[in-house]
């Protein structure tokens, strides 16, 4: 009886912390691999490795930090075991063209189109501070760099974001800097 | 801005503005000294700032609703407590039950709660959690037109829990966050002067009104019936507004 009571309070703490943090989640997954259908293979295996780790969150709070983190990881591992051919960086795949077919207006088409296109290491930093939210400093803990890497990463996405787009620096703007990522 | 030494400071502060158009906290101290006085920059950090509202805009890909249905738990702790399908949308029936005495109270609470504060002070627990996640998601305070679609509205503050009419004004962010362990709505709607935070707290039992606020932002925790709701913003008179407009809009159903 007190098994099956701790039972359902585990699967509701579940639920609530889940259920709050899916969107962010699914979204955070779908930026990193750029595909829907592996974004829903991955949000799987997170929701798995969360339930099965559960009680390793000590604080409510801290949960979105935690599946973000699960996600992240996931990730990698979908990649470790697909091993996926080789593509094009700068083509866009069917599905991302349908991700980007689906926008409401043209201006977030552009936008998502160019976002698509950016490196890896600058889109992630950018969805995690725009979409969620996030600190420099927490950006820089979870992808495991220094926090001026990170800043330079943001300060060069948005750069390569407004250069794609042809949107014009003021005078005394900043040009991102030559070279490779920081 | 013709001196070298400023075109210097102006090119800093930009680069910090363009790693962190929002989020000031993130840049070096003499890019928050120099933006202050430079005019220029503080326009660039606009033009980013809108341009972070436009990124956002594009990064928000919809999302299929969560099934924790398809969700194949078995093989893991789920087995030795099974969970009974039966017991599918506990969050709605948790939802209701904490807001079943949450009533016609709010109208009345949130008509005058704002008139009987005290003065403000540093906020409790409530109030402190309330202000840093705001701060937390401090991305959600823009000036925008884009109203959240009502599907997600919905999905976000589900009719069973609270009404939100047309009077509210436009919704801009609807997030489902956590405060203190509960899953709460968290909505922000654009006010006359800036962008307005709403959190909607029904497991969150207050005895009186509580003025919160950091220097930046303020705001209230208006208890209502064994919940509250927290306004917040920048602007006094927006508040005030909403709050007027809040007692006609919101509905919490038992």
């Amino acid at each position: 009886m007190k098994s099956s009571m701790a039972g359902r309070d585990r699967r509701r703490r579940f639920e609530t912390v889940v259920g709050a943090f899916h969107q962010d989640m699914y979204r955070y997954a779908l930026w990193l691999c750029r595909d829907r259908s592996v974004a829903e293979d991955v949000v799987q295996e997170a929701l798995l490795r969360a339930w099965r780790s559960l009680d390793g969150l000590r604080e409510d709070t801290a949960a979105r930090s935690w599946l973000l983190t699960i996600v992240r990881r996931e990730n990698a591992r979908w990649f470790e075991r697909q091993r996926p051919e080789t593509v094009d960086v700068d083509a866009l795949t069917p599905a991302q063209a349908a991700e980007i077919a689906e926008a409401p207006d043209e201006q977030v088409r552009e936008l998502r189109a160019a976002i698509f296109a950016l490196e890896d290491g600058y889109r992630e930093p950018l969805v995690l501070q725009v979409l969620m939210g996030y600190s420099t400093l927490e950006i820089a803990d979870l992808m495991g760099l220094n926090q001026g890497a990170v800043l330079t990463r943001l300060h060069r996405a948005r750069l390569k974001l407004r250069d794609t787009l042809g949107e014009a620096e003021p005078p005394g703007g900043t040009a991102p800097t030559a070279g490779g990522m920081a | 801005m013709n001196e070298p030494e400023s075109i210097d400071a102006c090119v800093a502060c930009r680069a910090a503005i363009a790693a962190s158009p929002v989020a000031t906290d993130d840049w070096p101290k003499d890019a928050r000294t120099h933006i202050e006085g430079c005019a220029d920059c503080r326009a660039y950090q606009a033009t980013m700032r809108a341009f972070d509202a436009d990124i956002a805009r594009a990064l928000a890909l919809p999302v299929p609703p969560l099934d924790f249905d398809a969700v194949p738990l078995a093989g893991n702790p789920a087995d030795a407590d099974p969970f009974s399908a039966a017991r599918r949308g506990p969050s709605n029936s948790v939802w209701l039950a904490l807001a079943a005495t949450v009533v016609l109270g709010v109208i009345f609470a949130a008509r005058f709660a704002l008139n009987d504060l005290a003065a403000p002070s540093p906020g409790t627990a409530l109030g402190e959690q309330v202000l840093a996640h705001i701060d937390h998601e401090s991305f959600s305070l823009t000036v925008s037109d884009q109203a959240v679609g009502s599907e997600r509205l919905a999905r976000i503050v589900p009719a069973d829990v609270a009404r939100l009419g047309p009077e509210t004004g436009l919704v801009t962010y609807a997030q489902s966050c956590i405060i203190n362990g509960h899953a709460v709505p968290h909505l922000v709607v654009q006010g006359q002067n800036g962008p307005v935070t709403i959190l909607l707290m029904p497991q969150e039992k207050l005895d009186a009104p509580e003025r919160i606020g950091n220097g930046v932002l303020s705001g209230v925790l208006l208890p209502v019936g064994d919940g509250s709701i927290a306004i917040v913003g920048e602007d006094p008179q927006d508040l005030e507004r909403l709050e007027e407009t809040m007692k006609n809009s919101v509905t919490w159903r038992t």
